[in-house]
């Protein structure tokens, strides 16, 4: 994996979490349910899906497919750049690719940094997050991957 | 293929089949003890089930009746009116030692005619709800006790045979304890008997007394020209030879279960007296004798999985090897041909061993698709039978193979198919007769290869499906409303016979209320890559007919170019490709047609039916003419770009359904393409 910093921790305990950009905000998933994250490649689209669906790609011979994050949060459109990356997850459906702006770390969030999803969220986004960490001075929305992902 | 070559085969195949099932009845009845639950239950009724129903259609009657007997117990305690105690579970063990015996016995040509009857009776008494009289007691080794004789009770019905050609001897020999050639001794006997007369069978059998698998005793059986005074004389001239009795043969009145392995001496019809020859060794000589071993030896039995992970990794050989025979042309381009000539050479060589492997893979999960047909004149005869039918089904293309993957799952909508014709499509006798139509209804049943494609046919020559009565029922079911009704053309009505929720029985009978409905039917079919077309004439009869992919696996097919993407057609669904001027494209009803041969044929945007833009104001457009049932579709892409074999790739279910698409692909450059269903792409309303 690369371009990843570890933020080193004190305790074991806590969560290892992958933080990711999508425009000016930080969002986290749980490390383990991340299989790699690859760059940007050719994605094939698939007709008549829904629009969170960007299409497959090759991942070493097999073809997974690809969301878009943005979309699935309602988060505005906007181009790939250098930085975007395909995080590929596990599901029960087998590898999925998640595209996102940037990767920019891994942290270890304990309960204490986690608090409960504050009412302020929009609808939309309220049954995805699970809760909101609070590290060196930055927010992170910590998505709650499954459901992230459900189409 | 001659008549007893057919046979040799089916009798293999049952044997496969039976050694799979005897193996599941096994494993479940062991845990079943410990873990009585239903699933497990079911899992074991239907091993006996499978049983039952394979060694009927192959005319096993023992066999049958006691995997029937087995299906009763075990249906019971699944229905909860009998419950597992240890008498039951010792049966059922007992019935599984017997099965191997005659599925044994079969393979050595000598039918199942091993002795069964105390096991059918305890089953039946088990049946009937006694708690547990068990009258044999499985794996015991038969003892001492009221058996005595070790000659398996399975030979006995052929030595009563004999005897009433003339009488048999028994003879019982008990070796010294320090015997130290024991198997000298007994070729001896043997030599002795077969100078006068004829080995019928020996315990042990001729092998274990060859490897000296015995104690001290063992028994000829025989037939001979000598008294037993005379024989007694000789016998007594083998030393070692601690006692020896030699008396008429009886047969033992007790039956004991578990036997050792047998060998049966069949006594050659034309060989009389004094022509003995040894067990077992000269058995093989006697080719095409009644005794015909099955060939069960020179197979491996190999997990479908493995055979499924071996087809992926050839899959990736032969992305890769596209790949590198594109690399090398690159490189060909950039330092001229002679420079890279080894490679090419070299690639050229790889192309063709990958070919050669995925050939020899694809072959390894090939099966003549006889291993489907076979079970089905069985159950039509049944079937005409309970409905008092005349029938004659007509088999042919047994030997037509295809992927186990689809034989695995085109048997039951063939079967249902069958049912429907046997039950629905062929009228009664008298009905027939008044029809002018001979009384005996024919089924035909037809498989062949077409491209790259088997073609299964049904054709009954019955009543015929009357497309008014479908349009009537497919009112009466909400389908459509009557005006709809009115518009369909007749094919297009009888098309509602694979609509959910539309039963063309006129009463339920008790054939067509079970099983699967044509809907499901015609849904399986589709999910293969398959398509089934049906063709009736009121009074004449119906045809239905099944193209499908000989695998699920790999597909040829035709690259084609829209926008940025390549598209994979499936050859098979390709009819041809036209390069068509713009003006010869016309509209009708502001729908763009083109006249191909006096036909006219609908064009279809592959473009704007996947809702992505292509390439518009060409002088030239390519057309793909497709066949989808027997209509004719034309598919306007950008380009061609060739023909190639594709390793299919199926969505991940996460995509959900994506009408049009039936899978993807990687092709050489890396990328993926997706593979186009023809059936999906074109609505069905511009057919």
């Amino acid at each position: 994996m690369e371009e990843l910093t570890l933020t080193e921790s004190a305790g074991l305990e806590g969560q290892q979490t992958v933080v990711f950009r999508l425009g000016p905000e930080s969002y986290g998933i749980d490390i383990f349910r991340v299989n790699e994250i690859i760059r940007l490649r050719e994605i094939t689209p698939i007709p008549r899906t829904g629009s969170h669906i960007r299409g497959l790609v090759n991942l070493r011979g097999k073809t997974i497919p690809v969301i878009d994050l943005r979309d699935r949060l309602g988060l505005p459109y906007q181009e790939e750049t250098d930085t975007s990356r395909i995080i590929v997850v596990e599901t029960e459906h087998g590898n999925i690719g998640a595209i996102v702006d940037a990767v920019s770390e891994v942290v270890t969030l304990t309960d204490e940094q986690v608090e409960p999803t504050p009412q302020l969220v929009g609808d939309g986004e309220q049954e995805v997050v699970r809760g909101i960490a609070k590290a060196e001075g930055r927010l992170i929305t910590l998505l709650d991957l499954d459901r992230a992902l459900a189409a | 293929m001659s008549a007893e070559l057919d046979m040799q085969q089916y009798l293999d195949l049952f044997l496969q089949e039976a050694e799979e099932q005897l193996e599941t009845l096994e494993q479940e009845t062991l845990k079943l003890e410990d873990d009585p639950s239903d699933e497990r239950l079911a899992v074991i009724f239907r091993a006996a089930h499978t049983l039952k129903g394979s060694s009927r259609a192959m005319g096993f009657a023992r066999f049958a009746e006691l995997t029937h007997e087995m299906e009763n117990v075990l249906d019971k305690l699944r229905l909860h009116q009998l419950t597992l105690s240890t008498p039951i579970a010792d049966a059922l063990f007992g019935c599984q030692d017997v099965l191997r015996q005659m599925a044994a016995s079969i393979a050595d040509g000598k039918g199942d005619s091993v002795e069964c009857s105390a096991l059918v009776k305890a089953l039946q008494g088990f049946a009937e709800g006694s708690p547990g009289l068990m009258v044999v007691s499985s794996p015991a080794p038969s003892p001492a006790g009221p058996v005595d004789t070790a000659i398996p009770e399975a030979l006995w019905p052929t030595l009563r045979e004999a005897a009433t050609q003339s009488p048999i001897l028994h003879a019982r020999f008990t070796l010294q304890p320090d015997c130290v050639m024991k198997f000298v001794r007994a070729l001896m006997a043997i030599n002795i008997v077969q100078t006068s007369g004829e080995v019928l069978a020996t315990a042990p059998d001729s092998e274990k007394l060859e490897e000296e698998a015995f104690d001290r005793t063992f028994e000829i059986v025989f037939q001979s020209t000598e008294s037993a005074e005379s024989l007694r004389a000789l016998f007594g001239q083998v030393s070692e030879v601690e006692a020896f009795e030699v008396k008429s043969w009886e047969e033992p009145k007790a039956a004991a279960l578990e036997t050792p392995a047998l060998t049966v001496e069949v006594p050659d019809e034309a060989a009389g007296p004094g022509e003995g020859s040894l067990p077992a060794s000269a058995e093989g000589a006697k080719a095409g004798g009644p005794t015909r071993k099955a060939d069960s030896g020179q197979t491996v039995r190999v997990d479908v999985s493995r055979l499924d992970n071996l087809m992926n990794l050839v899959g990736e050989l032969v992305i890769d090897r596209t790949r590198i025979a594109q690399l090398g042309a690159e490189l060909a381009a950039k330092y001229g041909e002679m420079e890279v000539d080894a490679l090419t050479e070299t690639v050229g060589h790889i192309a063709r061993i990958t070919s050669d492997l995925q050939d020899q893979i694809m072959k390894a999960r090939m099966m003549p698709i006889e291993t489907v047909f076979n079970r089905f004149p069985r159950v039509v005869r049944d079937l005409a039978q309970k409905l008092g039918k005349d029938v004659k089904l007509e088999v042919s293309g047994g030997e037509t193979e295809l992927d186990r993957s689809v034989i695995e799952v085109i048997g039951d909508p063939l079967l249902h198919i069958l049912r429907n014709s046997v039950d629905h499509g062929l009228e009664l006798p008298d009905d027939r007769e008044k029809a002018g139509k001979p009384r005996t209804g024919r089924v035909v049943l037809s498989a062949r290869h077409q491209e790259n494609h088997i073609v299964i046919e049904i054709v009954d020559d019955g009543k015929g499906i009357d497309a008014d009565r479908i349009r009537r029922k497919a009112v009466e079911s909400g389908l459509v409303t009557s005006e709809q009704a009115a518009r369909l053309t007749d094919k297009e009505a009888l098309q509602f016979i694979f609509a959910s929720g539309l039963s063309t029985a006129a009463e339920v009978t008790e054939v067509s209320g079970r099983g699967v409905g044509m809907d499901i039917v015609r849904s399986n079919i589709q999910k293969l890559g398959g398509i089934i077309d049906l063709d009736t004439t009121l009074g004449v009869g119906t045809r239905f007919s099944l193209r499908l992919p000989l695998t699920l696996a790999i597909i040829r097919g035709l690259l084609v170019k829209m926008g940025r993407q390549i598209y994979v057609l499936p050859l098979g669904s390709v009819v041809e490709t036209l390069l068509v001027r713009r003006a010869q494209i016309q509209t009708v009803n502001q729908r763009e047609v083109i006249v191909i041969r006096d036909v006219t044929t609908p064009l279809v945007r592959l473009g704007s039916a996947f809702g992505s833009r292509g390439q518009e104001g060409h002088e030239d457009e390519y057309v793909v003419v497709v066949g989808i049932a027997e209509q004719r579709v034309g598919l306007v892409v950008d380009g061609l770009i060739g023909e190639q074999e594709v390793v299919i790739k199926s969505l991940s279910r996460f995509c959900g359904e994506a009408p049009g698409v039936s899978g993807a692909t990687i092709l050489g450059d890396g990328n993926v393409a997706l593979i186009v269903d023809v059936n999906g792409v074109v609505p069905a309303g511009r057919r």
